[in-house]
């Protein structure tokens, strides 16, 4: 089995979609999958207005445990304290880069309220990430309308534009090349890979899973059965997630 | 016998290539499913869909132990899509409709529907609708169209997608005349909640061969820790019923 970094899963409750996953079963399934590392994106409330309860407890299990990396998140609609949120975020705590679900937060991918967090990432050098698939909210083309207007920052297509705008991927990519693809939750995988790896090639493919949302072993399978090469495999499963954030392979 | 009940296939379809048959019945057999029932993509974006309907009726014909096909037309067309999609289900013997409104670009709960689902209903054959993908595609326009048509079985493909699973199950509970296909969704929690919701007698399995791969969809059903029979249901005999296969 490739060694994995799965850059997209989360730890805890969603009242949304009343599913949740404690640490015990996060790790047990991370072992069972050969996981190496996993990047917690933030997780229901946390999204809206737990957002500085939620980024210390991700910053709590991060200190203790080599195992997991976090991205942090803020509320735009919180103006001020949220740009604080953020700054601090990078400075006094560990966050690897910071996530945005904007369909739960209500607000355009490429909204200008937006801006004022993109140059916080960009002064600190994080990626970030954005969950793409939900119209009108956040959709893969706003995204890359936003990394046009910050081509110095690294933004991550999280959940690959799920579930019928992954025709809108391979546009976007053409559009800037400063984004990333992450591949949890679409199932459309036959549709984009190979034809992604064809034209971009296999540098820009994060393999994430975006549990406990999803089956961790589809998550898996999808990619090893798309028809790319082992190669590409073990970068997107493990070598581009630790390039993109610095880890020891 | 697992029944793949939505999959499709095509002859040119924008700049996507079609698996040749061979493959498709490889990866059926890989899969271990035993009878797949197809649809013409490119008849979803062809103003006359006849000859991509008789092309699949070939395919079938060839086929008959492993292949079925439900008709694709063009509801715009009026009463031309009346004549085909009776030529489908009385000449070639499809055994449904595929409707994909986001495709072929129209809302799923129009009334300008009724002349072909009317035809639906005085065949008894169900229709599977495409449903997740707003503003087209929104799964509540089957709860439109199944209150209109409470004697049509409507078949809800990719059961709202992951973001409206919710819709999905709001729709199996207001409307019987209800089916749901497993193919698509990835978020498995909801796959699980519309089964134990619904029964297992509302939910059938699909996977959207070869826009997705079909052992990863089957193993999606297989790993929801279901019991054995709820399995046999979903897997194979739901479907045998709702699209009269003997």
């Amino acid at each position: 089995m490739l060694k994995k970094i799965d850059a997209a899963c989360h730890l805890g409750y969603d009242p949304l979609h009343e599913v949740g996953v404690d640490r015990p079963r996060l790790t047990e399934t991370l072992d069972r999958n050969e996981v190496e590392k996993a990047v917690l994106l933030p997780m229901g409330e946390g999204y809206i207005h737990r957002f500085r309860e939620q980024n210390r407890e991700l910053d709590r299990i991060v200190s203790k445990s080599q195992r997991f990396l976090y991205f942090c998140t803020v509320n735009p609609w919180f103006g001020e304290s949220a740009r604080k949120e953020l700054e601090e975020s990078f400075t006094l705590r560990s966050a690897a880069g910071v996530a945005f679900d904007t369909a739960r937060q209500g607000l355009y991918i490429d909204s200008p309220m937006i801006d004022p967090f993109i140059e916080i990432a960009a002064r600190h050098e994080k990626p970030v990430y954005f969950f793409t698939g939900i119209p009108v909210f956040a959709l893969p083309l706003n995204l890359a309308n936003l990394a046009r207007r910050f081509p110095e920052v690294t933004f991550i297509m999280g959940a690959m534009g799920v579930s019928d705008y992954w025709g809108d991927i391979i546009p976007s990519f053409r559009l800037c090349g400063n984004l990333y693809l992450e591949t949890s939750v679409n199932t459309n995988v036959p549709a984009v890979l190979e034809s992604f790896v064809d034209e971009f090639g296999d540098e820009k493919i994060l393999f994430g899973t975006n549990f406990p949302f999803t089956d961790y072993v589809m998550e898996c399978e999808k990619i090893e059965k798309a028809g790319i090469s082992e190669n590409s495999m073990e970068r997107i499963f493990f070598r581009n997630s630790c390039e993109l954030l610095r880890l020891d392979p | 016998m697992i029944i793949d009940s939505h999959a499709h296939i095509w002859q040119s379809f924008m700049n996507f290539r079609c698996p040749p048959v061979r493959e498709i019945i490889g990866g059926m057999e890989r899969a271990g499913i035993g009878l797949t029932v197809f649809s013409s993509l490119s008849a979803l974006l062809n103003t006359d869909p006849h000859e991509d309907n008789l092309y699949l009726k070939r395919l079938v014909d060839g086929h008959r132990d492993r292949f079925r096909a439900m008709a694709v037309v063009t509801p715009y067309a009026g009463e031309a899509a009346v004549t085909e999609l009776e030529t489908c289900l009385r000449d070639y013997e499809f055994i449904g409709l595929k409707l994909h409104p986001w495709l072929q670009g129209y809302y799923g709960g129009a009334d300008f529907l009724s002349p072909i689902l009317e035809v639906c209903r005085d065949y008894s054959v169900p229709v599977l609708f495409h449903t997740g993908t707003p503003p087209y595609a929104q799964t509540f326009h089957i709860w439109v169209q199944a209150k209109r048509f409470p004697k049509l079985t409507f078949i809800l493909g990719h059961m709202g997608l992951n973001y409206q699973w919710r819709d999905a199950l709001e729709v199996g509970k207001i409307c019987p005349n209800t089916i749901f296909d497993t193919s698509g969704i990835s978020y498995t929690f909801a796959v699980r909640r519309l089964i134990d919701e619904l029964g297992p007698e509302r939910v059938i399995f699909g996977s959207d061969n070869p826009f997705l791969i079909p052992d990863v969809e089957l193993n999606k059903v297989l790993r929801l820790g279901l019991p054995k029979r709820d399995l046999q249901l979903i897997l194979g005999e739901n479907a045998t019923r709702i699209l009269r296969l003997s």
